[in-house]
């Protein structure tokens, strides 16, 4: 029963931090069309600023209370985020052309190499809360951890909302449709009068202060992280979230990140073997060929740009009548 | 607005397009620009609108020297660029391409009422507002970047080759629309490969000739000009 508790809200708090993680690189990839290899180094950043802000505090004044240090770490990680987004879009993004994706890229292997190096954030080996955790009590008692748990699934619960929300309403403005048009021609945009590079930059600073929200709550609900977890790798996981949910679907980007989550997780509780290893170790070339057949039959990714709601068989289920017109 | 170009010169990475183009358009006028491929016409409009920075000489608008700009600062002073190619938003519906059209403007009521007029000034576009602007045929694409355009209220508006492709039905229908547009106060400067209805329209014109003014003149003077006849005209 602990067990199957203490899974179920892994799992849930986890997929609520990819979550956070691919509906910002969406905003960014999707809606504005911006390549972007590095969402994980703003995750990075996140997670060490609101690591050290809250360790540091409360080492400083061992009485200010976890509410309060975990509100500061969440501005300290979407801040700090932000502001590295700025530094590395500000010269990549007043360019034409793909130099947001080498420069994101160089940037994030840069940030795991900075933090392996970093001795006040603990250097290569992990960077643990100790014996902090909110709310307050050991890891090992038993309560105190069923409470952080549940604290997280909350935080988890409003991180996302906040997020969706926040890039909703965005891409139902005329700021969204701006947006939009980025993706499909910048030029004619410019002579439309929309102001570019301000639009670029403000999607890709937003897009990182996210990453920098889903870094505090991986750093505080892990309480130990480490920049092994935030390698190129996982930017790449991300990015498959997204474009495998469809580029501009925030519900695709839901069902992505579940899926791309759990099945891996799933195949690991399994125990199969295929020709003598474990189903789990077959994942990564699954994986590779399940992506290939899916940009082979749907290029689009699960949804194309539209919404669940949108889709013409989820329509008649419900019987709503067809809006027709838009074909992915 | 007048517009003015004072020894323009441009080029695209050492290779000279405009050597030293002069060119005036008073305000409500409609000014044509003619010439071969590759005489730089194009470039003409994309220094105007700020796409393409000069090396030299001036641009003016009104008063306020312009060739500084950027593209959508240019557009904000309502100086509206309808490029050469369409440049439409292909995955954005024929709605949200004229609704970007008047992205820097603040009326929301008047935007809803120039998008009933567009839709009636040309009415395939009507019944298509929910399709994708990619998907529509040549002739529509052409007809929606007008549109688009013109949803910019623009002051002076530069059209680039309006006619591309068109069946003659629908050119004259651009050209009959050219001048009503011009009627309600627009000043134009018109790129086209269509000398003859384009000094039709037009008030005066100008040829130009591997990046330089070669002939101008009114309308009629070049109608009748030996140069602009063997060249343009089809020797008539
Ligand atoms: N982006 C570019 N890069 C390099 N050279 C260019 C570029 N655009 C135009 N040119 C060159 O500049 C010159 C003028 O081009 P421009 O497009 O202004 O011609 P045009 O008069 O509009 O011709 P057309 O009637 O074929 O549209 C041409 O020699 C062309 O090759
Ligand atoms: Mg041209």
């Amino acid at each position: 029963m602990e067990a199957l508790f203490s899974r179920l809200s892994n799992d849930f708090v986890l997929i609520c931090v990819y979550l956070v993680l691919a509906l910002s690189l969406n905003l960014i990839n999707g809606y504005a069309g911006l390549f972007s290899l590095g969402h994980a180094g703003f995750w990075a950043v996140g997670a060490y600023c609101g690591s050290a802000f809250i360790i540091y505090s409360h080492q400083a004044g061992p009485g200010i209370p976890g509410a309060l240090l975990f509100c500061g770490g969440i501005t300290a990680a979407m801040g700090g985020a932000a502001l590295v987004g700025l530094i590395v879009g500000l010269p990549s993004l007043r360019l034409q052309g793909d130099y947001l994706a080498i420069a994101s890229l160089g940037f994030s292997l840069i940030v795991v190499n900075i933090l392996n190096n970093l001795a006040v954030v603990g250097g290569a080996s992990s960077f643990p809360f100790g014996g902090l955790v909110w709310p307050d009590g050991a890891l090992y008692d038993l309560k105190a951890r069923v409470a952080h748990n549940l604290t997280h699934i909350v935080l988890g619960v409003l991180a996302v909302g906040t997020c969706t929300l926040v890039i909703r309403n965005i891409r139902h403005s005329s700021h969204g449709r701006a947006i939009l048009s980025l993706r499909e021609d910048e030029v004619a945009s410019a002579m439309c009068g929309v102001n570019v590079v301000k639009y670029k930059l403000l999607v890709f600073v937003l897009g990182a202060a996210f990453a920098g929200l889903a870094g505090v709550l991986y750093a505080t609900y892990t309480t130990r992280i480490a920049p092994e977890a935030f390698n190129f790798m996982e930017s790449v996981k991300i990015l498959l979230m997204v474009v495998l949910g469809g580029l501009g679907s925030l519900s695709g980007t839901f069902i992505a990140v579940i899926v791309l989550y759990e099945v891996p997780e799933l195949l690991r509780m399994s125990h199969v073997t295929i020709a003598g290893s474990p189903v789990a170790d077959w994942w990564v070339m699954l994986y590779a060929l399940v992506l290939v057949m899916l940009m082979i039959l749907r290029p689009q990714g699960l949804l194309g740009s539209k919404e669940l709601f949108e889709c013409a068989g989820i329509r008649r289920l419900f019987g709503m009548a067809g809006r027709g017109g838009r074909e992915a | 607005m007048t517009l003015r170009l004072e020894n323009i010169e441009a080029g695209y990475g050492g290779i000279a397009a405009l050597r030293g183009v002069s060119i005036e358009v008073r305000a409500g006028e409609i000014v044509a620009i003619l010439g071969a491929n590759g005489a730089g016409k194009s470039t003409t409009l994309k220094v105007i609108s700020g796409l393409v920075r000069p090396s030299g000489g001036a641009v003016y608008l009104e008063d306020r020297r312009i060739d500084r700009l950027r593209p959508y600062e240019t557009a904000r002073l309502g100086l509206v660029h309808c490029p050469e190619g369409r440049r439409l938003f292909a995955n954005m519906t024929v709605l949200e391409n004229l609704e970007m059209g008047a992205y820097q403007r603040g009326d929301k009521a008047g935007v809803k009422r120039d998008i009933e007029k567009m839709t009636g000034l040309f009415d395939v576009l009507g019944s298509r507002r929910a399709q994708l602007a990619g998907t529509l045929s040549g002739g529509e694409q052409q007809m929606l970047a007008l549109a688009r355009a013109l949803m910019a209220r623009p002051k002076v508006l530069l059209l680039d080759e309006p006619s591309l492709g068109l069946a003659p039905m629908l050119i004259e229908q651009i050209f009959a629309t050219i001048a009503q547009i011009r009627r309600e106060g627009v000043t134009i400067l018109l790129v086209e490969q269509n000398a003859h209805m384009a000094l039709e329209v037009a008030d005066r014109g100008y040829v130009l000739e591997t990046g330089h003014v070669a002939v101008t003149g009114d309308a009629d003077e070049l109608r009748n000009h030996p140069a602009v006849i063997e060249a343009y005209l089809g020797g008539a």
